[in-house]
């Protein structure tokens, strides 16, 4: 009996003992299923909640940005729909077709230009790992309809192009009130980009949102 | 043979104690797959590590070490509660690198992504916001860590007999996946705060304090699940009790990870991690205590005849084979605890000799029993 069960263990097919087909394959294809089925279906599934006029979206504790209606919330949360609070640091990402409008907020004790230093740097040492190039214009200033002045730069890369914002936010807004009040400053990188033309369809679009954020009470 | 030697040869056969893993099987399709997973793992995690590298060196840093002081803690944790029939290092290994680098590059990076996109898609960004995490994360990350499992399963078929064995790799499959998503967290801490290390280690903090009821747990419990699943040859499969840990994992994960949305803005949002964490030590100690009868029993079959030869005494092997309450009492009843710890370290390690000869009455079993005698005498 137990030679004809080691018999059976010892099976092959094509060269490989046949119980370990079985199993072998079941995690196969679920790989297959977790790392190729998956982001395939995502990338041609298209967004089915658009924003509407009046949603405002929390950028961060204490930090709102009004969308666009028409635009797409792809992360991020609007203010009254979601449960879980927004801290200090969080990310926003709108999109538009083939346009994406990024927001990171997080504490940042310094200047709007400071800020957009620091970027510029994480930005060079990305841009040479990946081995791509991107020119940038001479940085000028951005002011939100609350007088709010930020600093933005322009650049061009192989196949998009964009512009980079900063702001500091001073501190006003809490993440929860059982959480104590925001003491630091709050820095907010806007990081818009899409191909050239879309840009230009969208410039009225992109402007009022950079200029719709605000420091919420 | 004798019924003692007898019994001894049926508690090595049915607890695969002793026998080597062995990684390279060109006859077993598990091996080409754990390798073209391992891979495929790597070369996505190398394109992460590589961003990491070139702007959040001093975070990426900061997260390696602190990390791997923890997974040292962590990794004596297991070894020090797999203390009958041990599982192999090599065997742990391997299961350590698939939760380290398959799990995570082969299989959950990619679909929690693609499948937290899909919930914004469909129920709005607010929605996955919220849920997005604790829907997609508790499914995509028990199932890669549980597919190691399986695949060390067909890989050591004689070494994985009972569900201890199955909490055990769990926990090292699950302890891997949990060191790689700290140490990236460590760094997207640092990217998510503009390049802030003070950041990186404020997620260092929280991510240790919070690390007990984690994926090395999940998985431990997912694993244990498995394997009462599937049956062994002495161990017949409850298929319920497996089901409902391997989906008592996933519960525990997704809530864990729902966290911020059942507590909301409210004082009380430490409830529900607070009451995952209870209820995941529960189950794991129900686990541990339910499957260790089976492994002791094996440890003393294993060593009765050294009873029968006068070499350790009844007594010692009920300390040996007993619960840890039980060895901890047997050595504080001794007029030298020193000595009986010494004594029962080398009884100990005659088991494992014994074990691995195949019962076998070798030069080195018989070393390993002169060690006994000096400990007692020393």
């Amino acid at each position: 009996m137990m030679a004809v069960s080691a018999a059976r263990d010892e099976r092959r097919l094509l060269g490989l003992e046949v119980r370990t087909v079985g199993p072998a394959l079941l995690v196969l294809v679920l790989a297959l299923l977790m790392s190729v089925v998956l982001p395939s279906i995502d990338s041609t599934t298209s967004y089915r909640a658009e924003l509407r006029r009046g949603d405002v979206v929390r950028l961060a504790a204490g930090i709102s940005l009004v969308p666009t209606a028409s635009w797409d919330l792809a992360t991020g949360s609007i203010v009254g729909h979601a449960r879980s609070p927004v801290g200090n640091t969080a990310s926003t990402e709108l999109v538009r077709g083939s346009l994406r409008f990024v927001v990171q907020a997080a504490p940042f004790e310094g200047t709007p230009s400071s800020l957009l230093t620091r970027i510029d740097e994480i930005d060079r040492a990305l841009r040479r790992a990946r081995g791509r190039a991107a020119e940038t214009t001479a940085r000028y200033a951005v002011t939100t309809r609350k007088g709010v002045v930020g600093v933005a730069e322009d650049f061009v890369g192989m196949a998009r192009e964009g512009s980079v914002i900063a702001f500091v936010f001073e501190p006003l807004g809490r993440s929860a009130p059982s959480q104590p009040p925001q003491r630091t400053r709050e820095g907010v990188e806007v990081v818009v980009s899409g191909p050239p033309d879309a840009l230009s369809r969208n410039r009225d679009d992109i402007v009022a949102m950079i200029r719709s954020i605000r420091v919420a009470r | 043979m004798s019924a003692l030697a007898a019994e001894r040869s049926r508690a090595i056969d049915q607890s695969g104690w002793g026998e080597k893993f062995r990684l390279v099987q060109p006859h077993n399709l598990a091996f080409w797959v754990y390798c073209a997973l391992v891979i495929a793992g790597a070369y996505v995690l190398y394109g992460q590590v590589s961003i990491a590298a070139a702007a959040y060196s001093g975070a990426l840093t900061s997260g390696i070490v602190a990390f791997a002081l923890v997974a040292l803690v962590y990794l004596w944790f297991i070894r020090y509660e797999d203390r009958y029939t041990t599982v192999p290092r090599e065997l742990a290994a391997t299961g350590f690198v698939w939760g380290f680098v398959a799990a995570t590059g082969a299989f959950a990076l990619l679909a929690n992504g693609a499948v937290t996109s899909l919930y914004a898609k469909t129920f709005g960004a607010s929605f996955a916001y919220d849920w997005g995490a604790a829907l997609a994360a508790p499914v995509d990350e028990e199932l890669a860590k549980g597919a190691g499992i399986l695949l060390l399963l067909t890989l050591a078929p004689k070494l994985i007999r009972s569900p201890f064995d199955g909490l055990i790799l769990g926990a090292f499959v699950g302890l891997g996946f949990q060191i790689s998503e700290d140490i990236s967290y460590a760094w997207i801490g640092a990217a998510d705060s503009f390049g802030d290390v003070g950041a990186a280690w404020s997620t260092i903090i929280v991510r240790t304090l919070s690390s007990i009821p984690s994926h090395w747990m999940y998985t431990a419990i997912f694993g244990a699940g498995l394997i009462w699943f599937v049956g062994r040859p002495d161990v017949p499969a409850r298929r319920g009790l497996g089901a409902a840990l391997m989906l008592a994992a996933m519960l525990m994960h997704g809530v864990w990870d729902a966290s911020g949305a059942i507590g909301g803005s409210s004082a009380f949002g430490w409830i529900a991690p607070l009451t995952v964490a209870a209820v995941l030590i529960s189950v794991f100690v129900w686990i541990y205590d339910n499957t260790q009868p089976i492994e002791r029993e094996w440890m003393r079959e294993l060593m009765a005849p050294e009873v029968a030869l006068g070499v350790v005494s009844p007594d010692e092997l009920h300390a040996l084979a007993g619960s840890r309450s039980a060895l901890k009492s047997y050595i504080r009843a001794q007029r030298d605890p020193r000595a009986a710890k010494r004594v029962l370290a080398a009884a100990n390690a005659l088991a494992h000799q014994i074990a691995r000869d195949g019962g076998a009455e070798t030069a080195a079993v018989q070393r390993a029993r002169a060690a006994v005698v000096a400990a007692r005498g020393a």
